[in-house]
């Protein structure tokens, strides 16, 4: 790993997850590092969803959901009952396939979480809406619609707003869950210098079933299949030098 | 200030076109139902006053001393039962929210509860008004408020609960799912953006709700008058009360089915991938 050295901000131990009786993650052991991006590959329907899902209990909302195993987040478990999952989900935020902005203004939108924090002063919002639609690098082209609604935005821009949003709620760790799949190439590289520079501040697990994203967009990759953890290494690893047979097959074409 | 909050509906509703959001109900168009209900509600107690002050009048003229006491008393009770409707309804739309939202699942006592409401939503309205004038005025000989309150809760309670639960359920999963990833509390998330979207829904459900207790009202009132007749052998005239009533219930149904087409839920995404 490339910070071998430092503490892993999320420990995953022994994690088995089902649906129903349907067993989704087999066994999965996983660290993941600060400040930089993990990849998660593999065909679909292997559990990769599944996986960041329990991230941030987003999967408590399934009433048939049932899990095994520990997740540490900096050093606590996330699913005990005392820790707050209103907590988790602000510290990991997360981007889903679809782009689904609020029904209010583009400033609403993403001076939500800070007001719902219980931030007050205008100026105080304004500055955190600012930076936000600045790193998503959204802010040149909707400065001067601010209050128009976001249904006059593209979908790559919805995307990017999304990402102004969950930026303003003051995560350390932000969870990719397929971005780029319902945008177009022109705005797929955008979002993917996005993630480019969010690396330096914060930690970033990227999900996608296209192997060529993965390659150009992660430092560290982790092949699911099945609901096993096949292989997790080193991007160019995994990509050039696989261990497993199967991931050689996932990454040559042969599979999935 | 009307012609705003039309505009503002059109512009609502065009808002369905994009792909995202299916209808979300705003404030404004909120409280444009909130203005025609109560309008709705003025007229027929306006109506409903000025026709009995008439003929108590006439009543006063001509001294005929008929049983129509009764039936003027009946026409007093039916109006006193409008704030226990509004109540019963607002009373169904929170029940059915704190069911589905904390109380839903695999447990026995939702099951039971669950299926007991369909049955009671099912049964036909005019069932419930010959029920109240058998056992609560026939059978009791005499207008009690607690047997009509009763019978308007019966009748409405159980299709509000069961459509907002509907309407409650149907919004989309990605939605909340976008709520619920930002840290938002379970309440807040509700209230500011499942119920929102599910406005329409609820709206539908508490029409409904309002055009079954009219129209049973309306029926009782004609069913009431025929049996006067029948007793005085008079010719037999339907009381213009009743009227009222069965058009306003058909209103009510209009917006309902009007405002049901309005919510059609999105397929939901599959989640595991």
């Amino acid at each position: 790993m490339q910070n071998q050295e430092a503490q892993p901000i999320l420990s995953i131990e022994r994690l088995n997850v089902w649906y129903g009786k349907k067993q989704i993650l087999k066994d999965l052991t996983i660290d993941i590092y600060p400040k930089q991006v993990t990849a998660f590959i593999g065909p679909s329907k292997c559990g990769k969803t599944a996986f960041v899902r329990c991230l941030n209990r987003l999967n408590d909302l399934q009433h048939d959901f049932r899990y095994e195993g520990n997740i540490y987040f900096n050093g606590k478990d996330i699913n005990t009952p005392k820790t707050a999952s209103t907590e988790i989900a602000q510290k990991i935020g997360m981007i889903f396939q679809k782009p689904i902005p609020f029904h209010r203004s583009i400033y609403e939108n993403v001076a939500y979480s800070p007001r719902m924090r219980g931030i007050k002063q205008p100026e105080k919002i304004g500055h955190i809406v600012e930076r936000s639609l600045t790193s998503a690098q959204l802010y040149d082209e909707v400065a001067n619609d601010l209050d128009a609604s976001p249904k006059i935005l593209s979908i790559g821009q919805q995307q990017r707003l999304c990402i102004a949003r969950a930026l303003a709620a003051n995560p350390n760790t932000i969870i990719f869950d397929e971005p780029c799949e319902q945008l177009d190439a022109a705005e797929t590289p955008k979002l993917e210098a996005i993630i480019q520079n969010l690396k330096n501040d914060y930690t970033i697990i990227f999900v996608t079933n296209k192997r060529r994203q993965a390659a150009r967009v992660s430092d560290v990759a982790g092949f699911l299949y099945n609901g096993e953890l096949v292989e997790y290494g080193q991007t160019e690893q995994i990509f050039t030098n696989p261990k497993d047979e199967r991931t050689e097959n996932y990454v040559t074409g042969r599979l999935g | 200030m009307i012609q705003n909050i039309l505009k503002q509906q059109i512009t609502s509703r065009c808002d369905t076109d994009s792909a995202n959001v299916i209808y979300v109900m705003n404030m404004s168009s909120l409280f444009f139902h909130c203005l025609t209900f109560t309008f709705l509600l003025l007229v027929l107690f306006l109506i409903l006053d000025n026709r009995q002050d008439t003929t108590l009048e006439e009543n006063d003229l001509t001294t005929q001393e008929t049983s129509t006491d009764s039936f003027y008393d009946l026409q007093e009770k039916i109006n006193s039962m409008l704030p226990i409707l509004i109540g019963s309804i607002l009373m169904g739309i929170a029940f059915a929210v704190l069911l589905q939202e904390w109380l839903a699942g695999e447990s026995w006592t939702y099951r039971i509860f669950d299926f007991v409401m369909v049955i009671l939503a099912g049964i036909p309205s005019v069932f419930y008004g010959l029920i109240c004038i058998y056992y609560f005025i026939f059978k009791s000989g005499r207008v009690s408020y607690l047997t009509h309150s009763l019978t308007v809760v019966l009748l409405t309670l159980p299709i509000t609960i069961q459509s907002t639960q509907h309407a409650v359920k149907s919004v989309d999963v990605s939605i909340r799912e976008a709520v619920y990833a930002l840290g938002v509390k379970k309440s807040r998330a509700i209230t500011q953006h499942v119920i929102p979207h599910a406005l329409s829904g609820i709206m539908s459900g508490v029409y409904t709700a309002v055009s079954r207790s009219f129209f049973v009202a309306g029926l009782i009132l004609v069913t009431f008058a025929w049996i006067q007749t029948a007793h005085s052998r008079d010719t037999f005239n339907i009381p213009k009360n009743a009227y009222v009533f069965l058009i306003a219930a058909l209103l009510c149904s209009l917006c309902a089915s009007f405002l049901k087409r309005k919510s059609v839920p999105n397929v939901l995404s599959s989640f595991i991938s």
